[in-house]
């Protein structure tokens, strides 16, 4: 390549980038002002998701969502596109309401009756989130949770229960980063292992990885990720496989994206608040005009208490045993039919 | 030794086990009615005794058993097989409710009861005293139409044995 040429060559993708950033600027009026594109972004793609509850029962749910992404804050919109089992729910809105609490907005066909909600927002007093939601945090906001590579107990980003993500289970974990000194640096790898027992040695509780990385505004990102999460013992083959497809990353975000508004009739489960050993106690309530209780209001409440003391008795409580329950059940449907099959051949 | 003639315990009875019965064919209709609408999100989240199965499914498999027993309530003759029948589904409730209480003591209610209070003003706590009114009705009822009816066989074997 001649220098002439390749100084016009510059000069015709400075001028393009240019017109690029004119374009970006343009397009996006109603952007934050104060985010530039490096410093934001907007990612869109598809989530495939397929659960095995057991040898006959699989269930596939497809999604399309929207990532939010600035600095210090993120929002991830999932909508349900295909769906074996979607009880109702369109939309799904996951993002933070603090640095250190997390939300879930789920919304629902709506129903004409005043009493019934329309949506249903949980806060949690994580900044991850949880459900299938996990692998898109995981391939963007991941690296900010997780900072470099490494290895160590976490609280696992792949909780095998709710209880389990509510009382902040931790977990041993190796995760690698593909990109660490990059504005947003990006998890390439991440797998943990359940709590040490001969049951589950050597067995992995989740598993995520990037198959193939995308350029965009100056960085890499993941273009296909696909994860695993299972439950369960050895024995169990219930688990949920995941297929990331990072189908477009634009620079900017829509003004006004971050603020936090809970539209009426809203059931909130608010679970931020949590008693020693990371006991939730979750304070429900219907928000019919919108908007959510703040935490002083909630502690304040009386029936805040009487909910604290449950929650402890539930905490202690004895763990569900399906043997006894099961063998129960056993006894009182074959010891009647026992009796009547003995009565009939006498 | 008089007692109560054993005609009139089958009459009583009669009449108690259909309204048994009725009550079943009344419980396991509102809970169909209530499976679809509004409140079917709250149908696909687990069991929570049976996490295996959806909400749905026990409740479905209960409206199923509901209407079983409550159609032999009306076709079943014998006195105290009907009285065992209801006494087996009350001990199949029963074995719920104390699983229930026992892994999750602070939960009101018995999940299997579906989520129909949630259409009409009534509160959980409201429909957990009424199916547990219903339950005690059955148990109590059943076992006095067994004891009665023992009794009464009794009397009239030592009646016999006297003459």
């Amino acid at each position: 390549m001649n220098y002439p040429y390749y100084f016009s060559l510059h000069l015709l993708i400075v001028s393009l980038l240019a017109g690029g950033a004119f374009c970006v600027s343009a397009q996006n009026a109603s952007l934050q002002s104060a985010n530039s594109p490096l410093q934001t972004y907007t990612a869109t793609g598809s989530l495939v998701t397929i659960g095995s509850l057991g040898p006959e029962l699989t269930l596939t749910n497809v999604y399309g969502f929207t990532l939010y992404r600035t600095r210090d804050n993120w929002k991830i919109r999932m909508k349900t596109e295909e769906s074996s089992y979607t009880g109702g729910l369109t939309l799904s809105e996951y993002g933070l309401i603090s640095p250190t609490n997390s939300y879930q907005l789920n919304a629902y066909e709506p129903s004409d009756k005043e009493s019934v909600n329309d949506y249903s927002l949980y806060l949690y007093s994580q900044k991850n989130p949880n459900g299938h939601v996990v692998p898109i945090w995981l391939a963007f906001i991941g690296g900010s949770y997780l900072d470099r590579s490494g290895k160590g107990d976490i609280k696992t980003p792949f909780p095998p229960e709710t209880k389990l993500y509510e009382q902040h289970l931790t977990l041993p974990a190796e995760w690698k980063f593909h990109s660490p000194d990059a504005p947003y640096p990006m998890v390439a790898s991440y797998v943990d292992y359940p709590a040490e027992s001969k049951e589950t040695k050597n067995q992995t509780n989740a598993c995520y990885e990037v198959q193939s990385w995308t350029n965009a505004l100056g960085q890499s990102f993941p273009k296909i990720g696909k994860a695993s999460q299972y439950f369960g013992s050895l024995e169990d083959s219930s688990f949920t496989q995941f297929e990331l497809t990072v189908e477009s990353i634009e620079p900017g975000v829509p003004e006004n994206i971050f603020q936090f508004a809970p539209p009426a009739k809203t059931q909130v489960y608010d679970n931020r608040i949590t008693l020693e050993n990371n006991i939730p106690v979750l304070y429900d309530y219907f928000s019919k005009t919108g908007g959510i209780q703040s935490i002083d209001a909630v502690i304040s409440d009386s029936r805040f208490n009487d909910l604290a003391a449950n929650a402890k008795a539930e905490a202690n409580a004895p763990k569900r045993d399906p043997r006894w329950i099961y063998g129960i059940l056993f006894v009182l449907f074959a010891v009647p039919l026992t009796l009547v099959v003995r009565k009939f051949f006498k | 030794m008089k007692f109560i003639s054993e005609s009139k315990i089958a009459c009583w009875g009669n009449w108690y086990f259909k309204t048994v019965g009725v009550l079943l064919f009344f419980a396991g209709a509102i809970k169909v009615m209530f499976l679809s609408g509004d409140y079917t999100r709250y149908l696909h989240s687990p069991d929570p005794l049976f996490r295996e199965f959806s909400e749905l499914f026990v409740i479905l498999a209960v409206v199923a058993l509901e209407v079983a027993v409550a159609t032999s309530l009306f076709l079943v003759r014998s006195i105290s097989g009907r009285a065992l029948l209801t006494l087996w589904l009350s001990s199949l409730s029963v074995a719920y409710r104390v699983g229930i209480w026992y892994y999750y003591p602070t939960r009101i209610g018995c999940c299997c009861v579906g989520f129909f209070w949630k259409g009409i003003s009534l509160s959980e706590q409201t429909v957990d005293r009424i199916t547990f009114s219903i339950l005690m009705f059955m148990i109590a009822g059943s076992f006095l139409v067994l004891i009665l009816n023992y009794l009464s066989r009794k009397s009239n074997v030592e009646k016999i044995q006297t003459k």
